[in-house]
């Protein structure tokens, strides 16, 4: 027997499970070759030194954390379904957990509601409509509209109307008013305003002359 | 024992098609006899068989049954206890979402469980190599030579939970090839057929790491004066 075919026979030998050809086999090579007593004695000595370990104990609370853990409504329910309906379920049981729809129907409302309020209709959309130049014309143009038909709209207020039309009634009589208190003065203080220092009229120094 | 049998006949027949295509439904007296000598000698296929039907009971009592297996090796292949209790937390939450996809067929309930646990080990030793490796650098190696220098008793002889701390640091020097060659076997006491089932590798190679690891583990021990 060799070192290599007693290696193999090693694990039975110490675990008794030999048979007795086997065993005789083995103890011979084993009374001439060292190195293999040696680890023979190795392999005893180790197994009887874990024999005398004691034994890794869990923590008490680990069990009730994994029950909770995988309890009802945490991560789901004990599987039942199976088939293609199970794996389905399977795959989109991270996508539906309640925190992630709330989430994605809340994001999709409201880019809907900024699409409505924008007048954009996804049905119509393109490709081509992504283009920064065209999304910024649009939006230019969009702008442009909104506040030509915002000011008309605002023109177009009955009371706004009125108070414009009042407000330009008032001004054209004030002009009127106006105009006729020039029509009364004399002709030389129509032309000759009170306020006027007497060098700046050229006609002054001929008169008291 | 006929009603026992009918009941267990519609599962059986279930795996018996997705084990083998040619089984046909006429070999479902067999299987359904088969499945009751699996059930004798897995009590925990009927557990599994009730938490696929959504009994939650049967689901506490399978974790009750395996968590002390299932935390002795995260704690013996990490040494660490907060990160075996994050692994088995882990192990289990993976248990309980792909449950369905355990075979009786397969083999028994534990190498599954064993193989689902030693995958999220060797996951989880991939992931933090780089922090062990500064780790033993900064930690272990003062450690190492306190416990050895101030706690080991003159004769050398420890007691059980001494033992147990020099086992893992002793465990923490070997290759997790080794590593779990040895807890599988010594540790955990699966058959070598078992241990070759989680490990995906032969009978013959499972036998040669553990004599490597038994005699890499008494060279450790030696080496930290501790009386074998």
């Amino acid at each position: 027997m060799t070192c290599g075919e007693l290696e193999i026979l090693l694990c039975d030998y110490l675990d008794g499970a030999l048979g007795a050809d086997d065993t005789r086999t083995v103890e011979s090579h084993l009374e001439t070759c060292a190195a293999c007593s040696e680890l023979v004695r190795d392999s005893r000595q180790v197994t009887a030194f874990i024999a005398r370990t004691a034994e890794a104990e869990p923590p008490a609370r680990l069990l009730t954390q994994i029950l909770n853990e995988t309890g009802s409504g945490r991560h789901g329910r004990l599987a039942k379904a199976r088939g293609i309906r199970g794996w389905l379920e399977n795959l989109l049981a991270p996508a539906l957990q309640p925190r992630l729809v709330m989430g994605m129907a809340l994001t999709i409302l409201s880019f809907s509601m900024m699409a409505r309020c924008a007048g954009i209709s996804p049905r119509e959309l393109s490709a081509a409509d992504m283009n920064p130049r065209k999304i910024w014309a649009s939006i230019d143009d969009r702008v442009h509209r909104t506040w030509v038909r915002s000011v008309k709209f605002y023109e177009e207020i009955k009371f706004v109307y009125e108070i414009q039309s009042r407000l330009r009634d008032w001004t054209e009589q004030q002009e009127e008013e106006d105009r006729n208190a020039i029509k009364k003065l004399p002709v030389e203080e129509r032309r000759v305003p009170a306020s006027t220092p007497p060098a700046a009229n050229p006609e002054e120094p001929a008169k008291a002359r | 024992m006929g009603a026992i049998a009918q009941q267990l006949g519609a599962p059986l027949a279930s795996n018996a098609r997705w084990g083998d295509p040619a089984t046909s439904r006429g070999l479902a007296g067999r299987a359904s006899a088969e499945s009751l000598r699996r059930d004798r000698l897995d009590p925990d296929f009927s557990l599994v068989e009730r938490c696929l039907a959504g009994d939650e009971a049967a689901w506490e009592a399978l974790v009750r049954a395996h968590t002390r297996r299932v935390y002795g090796f995260c704690y013996r292949f990490t040494g660490k206890d907060s990160e075996a209790q994050d692994l088995t937390q882990e192990v289990f939450l993976r248990v309980f979402r792909s449950l369905k996809s355990y075979r009786s067929d397969e083999g028994a309930f534990v190498t599954w469980l064993t193989r689902l646990s030693r995958n999220l080990l060797i996951d989880h030793y991939r992931r933090t190599k780089q922090e062990r490796v500064t780790e033993s650098i900064e930690e272990q190696l003062p450690m190492i030579e306190g416990k050895a220098g101030s706690e080991a008793r003159p004769d050398g002889i420890l007691d059980r939970r001494e033992a147990s701390e020099a086992l893992q640091l002793a465990l923490g020097k070997l290759s997790p090839d080794l590593r779990e060659a040895v807890i599988l076997r010594d540790l955990q006491e699966m058959e070598y057929r078992e241990i070759a089932g989680v490990l995906n590798i032969p009978e013959g190679t499972v036998k040669s790491r553990l004599n490597r690891g038994r005699a890499e583990l008494a060279r450790v021990l030696r080496q930290q004066r501790i009386a074998l």
